[in-house]
């Protein structure tokens, strides 16, 4: 208990998000025809979570101070929130009630990573070069509207034209402490993982072991990546639950399922660039299964929008467009530099021997052909015990390894030294994949513990949850 | 063959069938849990957490809700330069080659990124320099310390 507080401002704050990205649950809740189970519940909240740090970010791209947008958002919050309690009698609890045991179980996970992560300073190189160092930019200069330090050479190393959620996260924390130091900003690392944990339990309907592969996996797998400052973990679980919503969807066609696996898709775009190689993969992934599947070409979002999955796309792209244009306008160099020198720079390190040295890297030394290993290894144990796969379940696999092929052909071109940058950075850029594949795997697990489908799951979820 | 068509016989019962399924996710995650490798990763990050539920609580830094608390991860002597910076009230600056070279530590970005809001500049007036090196013509040492000296150039 005496540590309450050092926590306590923390957990404030998420309420201030969920009520930003309210007008998502709100839409799909509206269209949703059956009573919400207490996954789909959990789903609703990460869905809140993961919408409002998408409003936060476009309110912070939009306007220059950062009090204006932390007192706007507050209003907006406060008032969404005041408005869905006062509108019927548990309302609140009809939308985000996902039972005492999730809200425990979540509350108890993010309490165990609040350790290091707010209390282990910021150390690791990226961390403290790259996306505080921005965040210290945008906390001391009152904004991202001033162009002078972002363009300076001498910053060259803080990297100014990668996407700014975070570093905007982290200086509006700052600003409502009235000060910067190396701890207080990373607790925006706790607020980026709310919407993680809460997905999570929107994906497990029961604690099963497929449950604890899937929480022990995307928690754990990422190592001191999810406290030690580095963007690449959360990169990698926004994408991978993404994925899980997505495949869901393919599979299933629920309208919540859609719409929250674009908006995960939407944080992991505004999070790094390869947010934009993620989402290039993933929306291969979704022509190609859309293609396959029955039921998703019938609903693919081309074909027919609602207005929910409208604004669901609509939402990250607004803040991203705006980074995009501001970036230009600012001439910031990209230091990876894809051009037409690029493919001169692949076909000279192909005859180097570049394909086998960057192939290693990213199976061995990064782990991606570990996970894709025991996803196979899972896939074969279903096929042995005849267990039905639905295609779906390949979704993530399949937008993993493009997303590696991607990942292979940027390394090839990289205008460094190649060693140096697979050695800096491969083990970081691979997590993407690897939770995908984690993701394909838990899909199959889940089939093979229950392969008739999660009626019984369904039916026990929904009881005394009327809407 | 009367043996092993028994045994695909047993596998075959409703009741062994859940059992081999099971197993066969319980294989999945053992093996996982041995290759994230959760095993380890979850103790540590319980007892990183139980040390801050001690009684002294002293795995919280005290500095941990002061300005500029946690600085002292910084290399020393960043950490000497940044004084000398913020000690004479110095806005813009700029460095030697010298006095940043350092085999061992990054001590070139640590102090660009450290320093701040006190601007790297190219046509800044002050200047950090080692204590060997010659100082411009016009140039005045305000401050040395550690083998390092802050000068004023005009």
């Amino acid at each position: 208990l005496p540590v309450a507080p050092s926590f306590a401002w923390v957990y404030l704050t998420l309420p201030y998000f969920a009520g930003l990205g309210l007008v998502l649950p709100l839409c799909v809740a509206a269209q949703h025809g059956t009573p919400l189970a207490r996954h789909e519940k959990a789903q609703m909240a990460a869905l809140a979570g993961a919408a409002g740090l998408l409003v936060n970010h476009t309110f912070g791209m939009l306007f220059s101070d950062p009090g204006f947008v932390i007192v706007a958002g507050a209003v907006i919050a406060i008032a969404g929130l005041v408005w869905l309690a006062t509108r019927g009698q548990w309302s609140l609890w009809k939308m985000f009630g996902m039972g005492w045991v999730r809200w425990v179980l979540a509350g108890c996970l993010l309490l165990i990573f609040s350790g290091p992560i707010l209390f282990e300073p910021l150390q690791v190189w990226d961390a403290r070069s790259i996306w505080f160092f921005q965040a210290k930019e945008i906390y001391y200069t009152g904004g991202l509207n001033i162009a002078k330090d972002w363009t300076n050479p001498g910053y060259a190393f803080a990297h100014a034209y990668y996407p700014k959620l975070l570093p905007l996260l982290a200086a509006q924390l700052a600003h409502v402490w009235g000060l910067w130091n190396e701890y207080i900003p990373k607790a925006s690392l706790l607020i980026l993982l709310a919407p993680i944990v809460l997905g999570l339990f929107g994906i497990v309907r029961n604690i099963t072991l497929s449950a604890v592969f899937l929480l022990g996996a995307f928690l754990l797998g990422s190592r001191e990546e999810l406290w030690n400052g580095h963007a690449d973990a959360y990169l990698a679980l926004y994408s991978g639950l993404s994925l899980l919503f997505l495949a869901r969807w393919l599979d299933k066609d629920s309208q919540l399922d859609l719409v929250t696996g674009v908006i995960f898709l939407g944080v992991a775009l505004n999070l790094k660039n390869e947010g934009t190689l993620v989402t290039a993969c993933a929306l291969t992934g979704l022509l190609v299964f859309g293609f396959l599947a029955d039921r998703a070409l019938r609903s693919f979002p081309l074909l027919k929008l609602s207005p929910c999955t409208l604004l669901g796309l609509l939402l990250p792209l607004v803040g991203y467009g705006a980074w995009s244009l501001t970036r230009l306008y600012w001439e910031l160099p990209n230091d990876v530099s894809l051009g037409a020198d690029s493919l001169h720079r692949v076909l000279e390190r192909i005859g180097n021997g570049g394909p086998g040295i960057v192939g290693q890297a990213l199976l061995v030394q990064g782990g991606a052909g570990v996970a894709a290993g025991l996803f196979l290894l899972a896939a074969m144990l279903a096929g042995v015990l005849k267990t039905p796969l639905p295609k779906a379940t390949w979704f993530p696999a399949v937008v993993a390894t493009l997303y590696l092929l991607g990942l292979f052909l940027v390394y090839m071109a990289t205008p460094q030294d190649l060693r140096w940058h697979l050695l800096t950075s491969v083990s970081r850029t691979v997590l993407v994949a690897i939770a995908g594949f984690f993701a394909s795997c838990f899909l199959v697990l889940e089939a093979i513990e229950s392969p008739t489908g999660s009626a019984g799951a369904q039916k026990f979820e929904t009881s005394g949850t009327p809407k | 063959m009367v043996f092993s068509k028994r045994i695909f016989a047993v596998c075959k019962a409703p009741g062994m069938l859940h059992w081999l399924r099971n197993g066969a996710v319980l294989v999945i995650v053992a093996l996982t849990a041995v290759v994230v490798p959760a095993v380890t990763i979850a103790p540590d990050l319980l007892f990183k957490f139980y040390r801050i539920l001690l009684p002294n609580r002293a795995v919280i830094p005290s500095d941990w809700r002061k300005a500029r608390g946690g600085e002292a991860v910084l290399p020393k002597k960043v950490l000497v330069m940044i004084a000398l910076l913020r000690e004479n009230d110095v806005r813009e600056f700029r460095y030697s080659a010298a006095v940043v070279h350092d085999p061992d530590s990054s001590v070139e970005q640590r102090l660009a990124e450290g320093a701040y809001p006190i601007r790297l500049s190219n046509v800044a007036r002050h200047w950090l320099l080692s204590v060997n090196e010659p100082l411009g013509a016009g140039c005045v040492a305000l401050d040395s310390r550690e083998g390092i000296v802050l000068a004023r150039c005009p």
